[in-house]
């Protein structure tokens, strides 16, 4: 009994001391929890990973865009992470209030701010006459009708018109939707919504939704829509990719695509040119985001921005975070929240476009400034010059207008060889394009950030149309910002490029584990019972 | 707990009457009151999930009213309608697929197994068979995804080019019989489950194929019985029980499977009596895929689903039990 005593004593002991240890740690920077958005998560992982070396803990679940809006107005979490806003009053078809979450969300005041940007590409599996079709060009009109089905066909005069430059095929179109909640439908949606809205109704109609209906997370489906519908952006990659897939196209993230060796269709954009959708387009179109005054987004403006280097289904998420101690935050966990915040809106999306995404430009920066502001207890936010974000510090984008900063002789180096990787074809013959076909380019995998230089573009785009026909031809592996142009990859016949031989070792590995057990089994048996 | 107690008390008395020698022990009796809690645990269990899904689901069942039956649409987070019309049927014809596939090759499995195998080959197949039910099932949606799927769907095509005028084998002409209109189907996610209820089948008509009684079976062997006539006459009828009770037992495997029919399927929501044409659905699936984005009526509804699935399989259990029992070797199922 005495030593039982001992004990309890001496790990009371321990405890306490843990107790106090812990709790003069968390009085230095309370932890923060927050959920919400799978499509950010990448992101958000790793920001949360790198502040945690500076003894930030940040907590993230990413239980989807939907779950995280309900954890923060049900006040579980601290921030929530969502690609739409909390959404107004919704009522079916009876008039029955199924859910007003602004409502619910005003009994815990809250400001968004965004965090992650990134554009939604147009992944594609096309034959014509046995050659893979690498240079899609598509309007926003035509890609809404068809992932409204509107469009069944290749050949459609839609389609052709878009792409003069070639015999569109006679095969079926094969729309591939996303079957679980997803983020990258949500951005999509809202898009068609906004610039397509009437192409966006019909599908409405179709589901049987009534005559309109808002962006959402979950692609609305109506029967014999002709559409396939997969699981998260690997699966519909994949799923495009396969050979069996001839006529296919998604909308995904860019990445997805890069990584299969596929190409993504060229989107037009108000100037009249069709473009990638590189990090640095997608970058340049959400310098034209503006926001409302309640804080949610106004993307009309990046959808529609003029400037000839945009890709317009570019927005990015928000971050809902709390405006008043109200439980379970409080000033101790806004001041670790701000800290972050201002990690990852400067320094952080300096890995943004490793990560698959886009760095947020600096008018977005200064809309997340001023939210933070409103968080209690937030830190004072750096001078915005002081901000390394990319997009900020130069080198990744070139400002349109005549106000360049002196920032740009120190990305020339880089400049030189992008330049030259650049097709004449593609970039000179534009004469509209001077500025952005030196832009930057974007390389799978780099680390660096592609050097953008040359003179700040002063003349109008009004010169593109109509131009950005002739940029077909040249076989650069690169994509140039801004330019239409041939993306000519070497595809693997196969399929995805899974080798075989792995299958081989798979099964292998399965049949070893599988016979293994009874034959050395076989061999011990005899030799216990002799 | 004191009503166990009592229980105990009162058996005690019951059987010191029988024989006076035994005593039950505390220890003795603890373990009683142990087991029957632990015999009782599954019934609260069960009424507690049935309970939560008629719970969570009720609202969604009050919006859509018998609606829910009738509908094939799915928008309940939309405000549109929402109903199993569609999504059901799926379930139920994947799950019979699989089934198709699953029980003649356990029933002949199972009997190479305890008739004709060789004594070591009896052993090695054994293991074997059960390390097939120890692989997850996302390995098995993950394998059938990338190198069944594609070489699956050359048979589909075959089977729609030369057996169209079956309604299962039929496409919509509309999208011709090139090989993309055959992935993701009912067809290919049944044989994908099938090779999980394999095993689960197997093993339960392998036990009960044993206990065939020997003198039955050396009688017929006496008689100048040809070994297939022993398995015909004495082992298959004897083991009734134990091929309905295995295959109930891989219904419900098949009906409540999620990653690998997740995996594989395209989503569809209205129903059709094709198997090989692309579109299937299933609930388990269904919820996996919407839960993380659905509203709060979504997830109502999806719980209304998951709680027509737990009805199903309960219903379906409950007749393959009384058909087990009144065979000979109901005893020795487990169903």
């Amino acid at each position: 009994m005495k030593l039982i005593s001992r004990w309890t004593i001496a790990s009371a002991l321990v405890a306490s001391l843990v107790v106090s240890t812990g709790t003069s740690v968390a009085s230095a920077s309370d932890p923060v929890d927050g959920a919400g958005s799978t499509w950010s998560q990448i992101a958000v992982d790793q920001w949360r990973a790198d502040v945690a070396r500076q003894g930030l803990v940040v907590n993230y679940q990413g239980v989807g865009s939907t779950a995280g809006r309900v954890a923060y107005y049900q006040a579980q979490v601290d921030f929530a992470v969502s690609e739409i806003p909390f959404q107004s009053a919704q009522y079916d078809r009876q008039g029955n209030l199924l859910a007003d979450e602004t409502q619910l969300a005003a009994s815990r005041p809250y400001a968004y701010l965004p965090i992650v940007a990134g554009g939604t590409a147009f992944m594609y599996n096309l034959k014509a006459n046995g050659q893979r079709v690498t240079d899609l060009k598509l309007s926003p009109t035509t890609a809404a009708k068809i992932f409204t089905g509107q469009i069944t066909m290749w050949n459609d005069p839609l389609i052709a018109a878009d792409n003069p430059q070639r015999v569109m095929p006679a095969t079926r179109i094969k729309p591939v939707i996303r079957s679980d909640g997803s983020g990258t439908t949500a951005q999509f949606t809202a898009f068609m919504a906004d610039e397509t809205t009437s192409d966006w109704n019909v599908l409405c109609q179709r589901a049987n939704l009534g005559s309109s209906c808002p962006a959402t997370s979950l692609y609305p489906d109506f029967p014999n829509s002709g559409f396939a519908a997969q699981q998260f952006s690997d699966g519909v990659a994949n799923f495009v990719a396969a050979q069996y897939n001839d006529g296919a196209i998604t909308y995904v993230e860019y990445g997805y695509a890069k990584e299969r060796g596929f190409p993504v269709a060229s989107v037009k954009n108000a100037s009249g040119n069709y473009t990638q959708p590189t990090a640095v387009n997608v970058s340049v179109a959400l310098q034209g985001a503006r926001i409302n005054s309640d804080g949610t987004q106004v993307l009309g403006g990046v959808y529609r921005n003029s400037d000839s280097r945009a890709y317009p289904i570019s927005s990015y998420s928000y971050m809902i975070v709390p405006t008043t101690e109200a439980a379970p935050f409080n000033a101790s966990k806004g001041q670790s929240l701000s800290e972050y915040i201002f990690y990852f809106l400067c320094a952080g999306q300096q890995k943004a476009e490793q990560l698959g995404y886009a760095p947020l430009p600096r008018n977005l920066v200064e809309f997340g400034f001023e939210a933070v502001a409103r968080i209690p207890g937030a830190v004072a936010a750096p001078t915005i010059d002081s901000c390394s974000n990319p997009t900020i510090t130069g080198g990744f984008l070139v400002p349109k207008a005549t106000t360049a900063p002196a920032t740009a002789p120190a990305t020339t180096p880089s400049a030189n060889p992008t330049a030259t990787a650049a097709p004449s074809g593609a970039s000179g013959g534009n004469s509209g394009n001077g500025g952005a076909s030196t832009t930057g380019t974007t390389i799978p995998g780099a680390t660096t950030v592609p050097g953008a230089v040359g003179e700040p573009v002063t003349q109008d785009d009004e010169t593109t149309d109509g131009e950005v026909s002739d940029a077909t031809g040249g076989d650069a592996v690169i994509a140039t910002p801004g330019v239409a142009m041939a993306t000519s990859v070497e595809i693997d016949t196969e399929g995805s490029g899974t080798s075989p031989f792995i299958y081989l070792l798979i099964v292998v590995l399965i049949l070893g584990i599988a016979v293994g057990p009874p034959i050395v089994a076989g061999r011990l048996r005899p030799s216990v019972k002799q | 707990m004191t009503s166990v107690a009592d229980v105990s008390e009162v058996n005690l008395v019951d059987e010191t009457r029988v024989s006076p020698v035994v005593r039950r022990s505390k220890v003795d009796r603890a373990y009683r009151a142990v087991a029957t809690l632990s015999g009782s645990i599954v019934f609260v269990v069960m009424a507690l999930i049935g309970g939560f899904l008629l719970y969570r689901g009720i609202d969604a069942l009050r919006i859509s009213g018998w609606g829910f039956i009738t509908e094939s649409q799915w928008a309940p987070d939309m405000g549109g309608a929402f109903g199993i019309a569609a999504v059901l049927p799926y379930t139920i014809s994947i799950a019979l697929v699989a089934l198709f596939l699953a029980v003649p090759i356990s029933v002949a499995t199972a009997l190479f197994i305890t008739e004709y195998a060789p004594r070591r080959l009896r052993r090695f197949l054994t293991a074997t068979i059960d390390l097939l039910a120890a692989v997850p099932s996302l390995i098995y949606g993950l394998w059938g995804l990338f190198y069944l799927q594609p070489r699956l769907i050359t048979l589909s095509k075959w089977l729609a080019d030369n057996l169209g005028f079956i309604p299962f084998f039929e496409v919509n002409e509309d999208f011709g019989t090139s090989l993309g209109v055959f992935p993701s189907s009912t067809f290919v996610a049944g044989v994908i489950v099938s090779l999980m209820v394999i095993p689960i089948c197997t093993s339960v008509m392998r036990e009960v194929f044993g206990q065939a009684p020997p003198g039955e079976r050396e009688g017929a062997m006496a008689l100048g019985g040809t070994r297939w006539g022993v398995v015909r006459d004495v082992v298959l009828p004897f083991g009734r029980g134990g091929i309905i009770g295995g295959s109930m037992l891989g219904l419900g495997r098949a009906l409540g499977e999620t990653i690998a029919v997740t995996l594989i399927i395209s989503p569809s929501f209205d129903a059709k009596w094709s198997i090989v044409e692309q579109g299937s659905n299933s609930i388990a699936a269904l919820i996996a895929l919407k839960f993380s984005e659905s509203t709060e009526t979504g997830i109502s509804a999806l719980m209304a689903a998951g709680l027509a699935l737990f009805v199903i399989t309960l219903i379906v259990n409950t007749a393959a039990s009384s058909v087990v029992n009144r065979s000979r070797s109901g005893s020795a199922t487990e169903i």
